[in-house]
């Protein structure tokens, strides 16, 4: 009897296990389909400036390759119609190899657009799919920043019935100060090195009647710059050693934009505006094409400016060891924190500029 | 459950410093009760050769008129028969394979008799494989989610190897997944790699899998036995919050000295053991070096750019007939890249670890007292780095402090485990920017705790072992995590369920977007709160004839406070880390046969696991809820053993569903238009344009066959030779490893590879 029921389940266990065994001797490469395709045809990035006689577009194909054939044109013709005159113009075509990976196609129209107009966008492929996107070009308005004094705050004012003011950025065009000299002999000191540090003022201005204001600060701003530097090795801990940085000179730009320029959340996030369709205004594509008004000014601070907002030209270890300044006598630390790792406030940019700040307020 | 609801931390201090005074008074009260018994028994059991201590013997003794007593040796081979009454008895001690030990004993009142006994093996038993009624280990051997592997266990598995490896076995456990056949992660129900608590003679091993998937630091020459906690472990294990792999060493034979040397297309491995002195210490040394741009890559055309090795070694001491001592140590080494060497991106990183352990057991049972004590006192570190060969980018290292003391209690009908243990780990990791919203460097968070764990026999076959842990973990608070075990044992039928909370503040984050990147960074928690993970199984098993067993185990499992890693648009090699919460649920089907010349087993998991990222965190885009690309949702896995004309045959076939991934839509660029941005001047970036839901895809199932033909050979002096030959996946099945979502280049695992090995053991 018993052996009987040992038979059985010898024949069970070989009754599941031997077509598993079959199964598998058929088996046969699968293929995956990594890509799986989409109906959107163009991304579209830029804006219309009408402080500018030129006007560009950045047109992507999507495409189902990270890096497309970087010499060949793109399929795609690109127009634009100022919805007020019925004017419509045909963009010119231009390649730019930014390195041996990416390739920029732009579409170029030497015209400048009129205030409060309304232009329509669209980029044609050649069976007729088309992406667009339709701005208004904001009113204009009167840019004032007050350098003539002595202040390290220096208000900004804009004057005129603009929706939208985004891209608020003061850079410091600064240099680190190193010391001559270090202890012991041969301690690593960075050398002098220009970091231009851009701190933003998206948050910080304010809607008027009749326009906005806000103010900089250069005295709230050097400890972000001095931070930058530090960060970078360029300059030590300010309790150790040789801490000075020299602005050399200031450097203000803004966008006067139109109302639809107004990322989720109000903060132009990068990881977050990234994400496919977040901020976008462009039909049937992905991108987003504005309309502006750029605003810009360059200006190199007054020497007591600069020293009154904390900055210094003045190597602190100037002779033989001057006995008063102890970093002159602590060595500089050799730094080797990694650039911009830790640092509050400080990402990579990723727009291609050097830096993006995102300035946070204790 | 934490104790962060109490206001005050005076008050919860106290609270802790009370449940750890209850813990340490009441523990030792039931010792005080068990020493105003009657006379005991107690001592070692070890196997003749060898003087391995041997776990699971009966040992009872019978004073002839019908009053029998007896208890099962444990892992140290230690035993304690204890209320006996004077009178003369029988002494008798049976395991299988073993002939059966039989003394006379006289036992007065308030005798502490300290019997070793010694089991010579049974030449005539040992030939085939027989029948085991006391046997723990076995492929549907499984009591609320705990199974015992045994090197003869290990050794069924074919493997590119004529010794087996501990990894290859616990690959064929249901719902232990592994991404494939190289990377050394492990997942087990559901819980990440760094989440599995791994321990060596008491050692903890944070890394012990090498990067090629056959083998990890436990060969089957040093494991003396593993049991592994797929979850619900007990209240002595603390620190992780999904499973626990319990391995012991052999302590090396006191008798004789053995040696092997062996040789595969993979690996070259030897192992020597032998007394230093006779009888007392014995010395147990081995060592395994990757083999494979010597041999394997001379005749496959797929690369293999690893390099691994291992170095165990072990020293044990007989103090006394009632005190033991060992001095464990490991070194491991790992080098590899798991990057196509065709990279269109031409990355030359690779990933490197290191695990290095040195630890000390002293054993004690005290004859005046019904006591085992342990102390265990260990340092083990993991250097990990990533980046190119000599410049790396990322390093991680972890170094740990541990000191352990373990005390069980025997009485009567029950057994109380108890003890306290001290955890130093120190972390210190440069990310190079691996998670953009994580600043780390030093961590040093002390991990102080005690626990308690009865085991009660509560009659009718039903043992419960409630149990509870209070601990502090460094800055994130003072953690209560009670634990229950339950097993049902009817005959044939035995019914087990298991449940407990548990804590974990030391954690490793990965970047589980890419498959190839198996950097592990070890941190103190980014969370204020320790990751809590809580478990609940419930499982059956039947024997329904000795050569067939049937097993059944469902379970679940939460987890809290987890990290993972970030979906968005660009094609980074960084992410940000958002906290997240997950579960898995599922189930085991095992089914064994033992016949005299034919082994095998089958078995099936069925898991789901699922990860959310918490409301609250500031995550790009919350995706919902989501499959982690370790969630295989099926697995099958077949062993057959047999032996024919003196060749032992061994075939396995393994199954598992596909793994999610995240399918793309396509590629474009991005440009971020935050001002007056000159798009003609700014260069972008490339982006992915992923399917909204992250892990949505699933990629191609996975099933191989292995098979191995072995014979051993006498050759003179008394050496064995054994010969081995074999081919790993026979039929060339692609398998996927990895899939680059940037590129759609495709990585397979390991194409059909012919195998010969030899193995000369002394």
């Amino acid at each position: 009897m018993n052996d009987i029921r040992n038979r059985v389940f010898v024949r069970l266990f070989a009754m599941v296990a031997l077509p598993g065994l079959l199964l598998a001797t058929t088996g046969c490469e699968e293929s995956v389909d990594a890509i799986t395709g989409t109906e959107i045809s163009f991304t579209i990035w830029g804006f219309l400036d009408s402080a500018a006689d030129t006007q560009y577009v950045r047109v992507f194909e999507v495409s189902d390759q990270l890096i497309p054939d970087r010499e060949v044109k793109i399929d795609a013709r690109v127009f634009s119609t100022n919805l007020t005159t019925d004017e419509r113009i045909e963009w010119t075509y231009e390649r730019v190899h930014f390195d041996s990976l990416i390739t920029g196609h732009f579409f170029m129209a030497p015209f400048r657009p009129e205030h409060e107009q309304r232009y329509l966008l669209e980029v044609v492929r050649s069976d007729g799919e088309t992406a667009s996107a339709e701005v208004t070009v904001p009113p204009a308005a009167n840019f004032t920043l007050e350098t003539g004094d002595s202040s390290v705050l220096i208000p900004v004012f804009i004057d005129g019935d603009v929706p939208n003011l985004i891209g608020l950025r003061v850079t410091y065009h600064a240099i680190n100060v190193p010391p001559p000299q270090a202890w012991p002999q041969g301690t690593p000191v960075a050398p002098a090195v220009q970091l231009p540090v851009i701190v933003s003022y998206d948050d910080r201005v304010e809607r008027i009647s009749g326009g906005w204001r806000f103010t900089i600060d250069m005295e709230r701003d050097f400890d972000i710059v001095r931070r930058a530097y530090q960060i970078n090795c360029l300059i030590t801990d300010p309790d150790e050693s040789a801490p000075y940085v020299w602005l050399r000179k200031m450097e203000f730009s803004g966008l006067l934009a139109d109302s639809s320029w107004a990322p989720p959340g109000g903060v132009f996030d990068a990881d977050l505006l990234a994400v496919p369709g977040t901020f976008s205004n462009v039909k049937n594509g992905y991108g987003f094409f504005g309309a502006g008004e750029g605003i810009g000014r360059e200006w190199t601070p007054a020497t007591e400016t600069s020293l009154d907002a904390g900055y210094n030209f003045q190597p602190r270890c100037t002779g033989l060891f001057p006995r008063n300044v102890p970093e002159c006598h602590n060595p500089p630390t050799p730094c080797i924190s990694e650039i911009f790792q830790g640092i509050e406030g400080f990402a990579r940019g990723k727009t291609g500029n050097v830096l993006h700040p995102r300035v946070k307020h204790r | 459950m934490t104790l962060r609801g109490i206001n005050s931390g005076y008050i919860r201090r106290w609270i802790l410093v009370a449940a750890a005074y209850v813990i340490m008074a009441v523990a030792p009260g039931l010792l005080f009760e068990a020493r105003a018994q009657s006379a005991s028994v107690r001592g070692f059991v070890t196997a003749d050769p060898g003087g391995e201590s041997l776990q699971g013997v009966n040992v009872s003794i019978d004073n002839m008129t019908g009053g029998l007593k007896g208890a099962v040796s444990n892992g140290d081979g230690f035993f304690l028969i204890g209320r006996i009454s004077p009178g003369q008895y029988i002494l008798r001690a049976s395991f299988i394979g073993f002939v059966t030990y039989v003394d006379t004993l006289d036992i007065e009142a308030d005798d502490r008799l300290l019997v070793n006994i010694v089991l010579r093996e049974d030449a005539l038993e040992m030939e085939g494989i027989s029948v085991e009624a006391e046997r723990e280990d076995g492929a549907a051997r499984v009591t609320a989610g705990q199974q015992t592997i045994r090197p003869e266990d290990i050794d069924l598995i074919p493997s590119p190897d004529i010794s087996g490896d501990l990894v290859s076995y616990l690959s064929t456990i249901p719902s232990v997944v592994l991404m494939g056949d190289r990377g050394g992660q492990v997942f087990i129900r559901g819980g990440e790699p760094t989440q599995n608590l791994t321990l060596l003679d008491g050692i903890e091993i944070y890394q012990p899998f090498h990067v090629l998937g056959f083998y990890s630091a436990f060969s089957s020459e040093i494991v003396s036995r593993a049991d592994v906690y797929a979850g619900g472990f007990g209240s002595e294990f603390s620190g992780r919050i999904s499973s626990v792999i319990d391995v012991h060493s052999r302590n090396g034979n006191k008798r004789g000295f053995n040696a092997s040397a062996a040789l595969s297309p993979f690996t070259s491995a030897g192992h020597l053991e032998g007394p230093i002195f006779p009888g007392y210490i014995s010395f147990l040394g081995a060592g395994r070096f990757s083999m494979l741009d010597q041999l394997a890559s001379r005749y496959m055309s797929t690369p293999l750019p690893y390099v691994f090795n291992d170095v165990f070694g072990k020293i044990h001491v007989r103090l006394g007939p009632n005190r033991q001592m060992s001095v464990t140590g490991l070194k491991t080494f790992d080098r590899g890249t798991l990057t196509p060497t065709d990279d269109v991106f031409r990355r030359d990183d690779e990933v490197s670890w290191s695990n290095t352990a040195l630890g000390v057991r002293y054993l004690v049972a005290p004859r005046i007292l019904p006591i085992l004590s342990e102390v265990l006192v260990s340092v083990s570190r993991l250097e990990s780095s990533f980046g190119p060969r000599g410049e790396p980018t990322r390093i991680s290292d972890l170094e740990q402090f541990n000191l352990a003391v373990n005390m069980t209690n025997f009485a009567q009908s029950s057994e109380v485990k108890w003890g306290f243990f001290l955890r130093t780990p120190l972390t210190e990791t440069v990310l190079g920017g691996l998670f953009q919203n994580l600043t780390v460097g030093r961590g040093a968070p002390t991990n102080v705790g005690a626990y308690v764990e009865p085991e009660i026999y509560v009659g009718g076959g039903m043992y419960v072992r409630p149990g509870l842990t209070v601990q502090t973990m460094g800055s994130t608070g003072d953690y209560f995590e009670p634990r229950l075990r339950l097993r049902l044992q009817r005959g044939i039928h035995q019914w087990s369920a298991a449940a407990g909370i548990y804590r974990q503040v030391t954690v490793g984050l990965s970047d589980r977007r890419d498959a190839t990147n198996i950097f592990t960074a070890w941190v103190q928690t980014p969370s204020s709160e320790a990751m809590r993970s809580m478990h609940a199984l419930l499982g059956y098993r039947v024997e329904p004839t000795p050569w067939l067993e049937c097993s059944i185990e469902g379970f679940y499992k939460n987890m809290d406070n987890i990290f993972i890693g970030e979906w968005t648009a660009f094609p980074g090699f960084t992410t940000r880390l958002q906290e997240a919460h997950g579960d898995a649920y599922g189930f085991d089907l095992r089914m064994e046969v033992r016949r005299p010349r034919f082994y095998g087993f089958i078995n099936y998991g069925l898991s789901s696991t699922r990860y959310e990222i918490d409301p609250t965190s500031p995550a790009v885009m919350n995706p919902g809820r989501f499959r982690p690309p370790h969630d295989r949702r099926h697995q099958v896995n077949v062993l057959a053993k047999t032996a024919v004309y003196g060749f032992d045959i061994s075939a396995r076939w393994q199954f598992g569903s596909g793994l999610p991934y995240t399918p793309v839509e396509g590629f474009d660029g991005f440009v971020l238009m935050d001002g007056p941005v000159s798009v003609r001047n700014v260069r972008g970036f490339p982006r992915v344009i992923y399917e909204s839901i992250p892990y949505r895809g699933v990629l191609p199932t996975y099933h191989r066959l292995d098979i191995t033909v072995e014979r051993v050979f006498d050759i003179s002096l008394g050496a064995e030779m054994t010969v081995q030959a074999g081919v790993m996946n026979a039929y060339d099945r692609a398998n996927l490893f990895s899939l680059d979502l940037l590129t759609a280049q495709r990585t397979d695992q390991l194409p059909i590879v012919p195998i010969v090995g030899l193995k000369v053991e002394f």
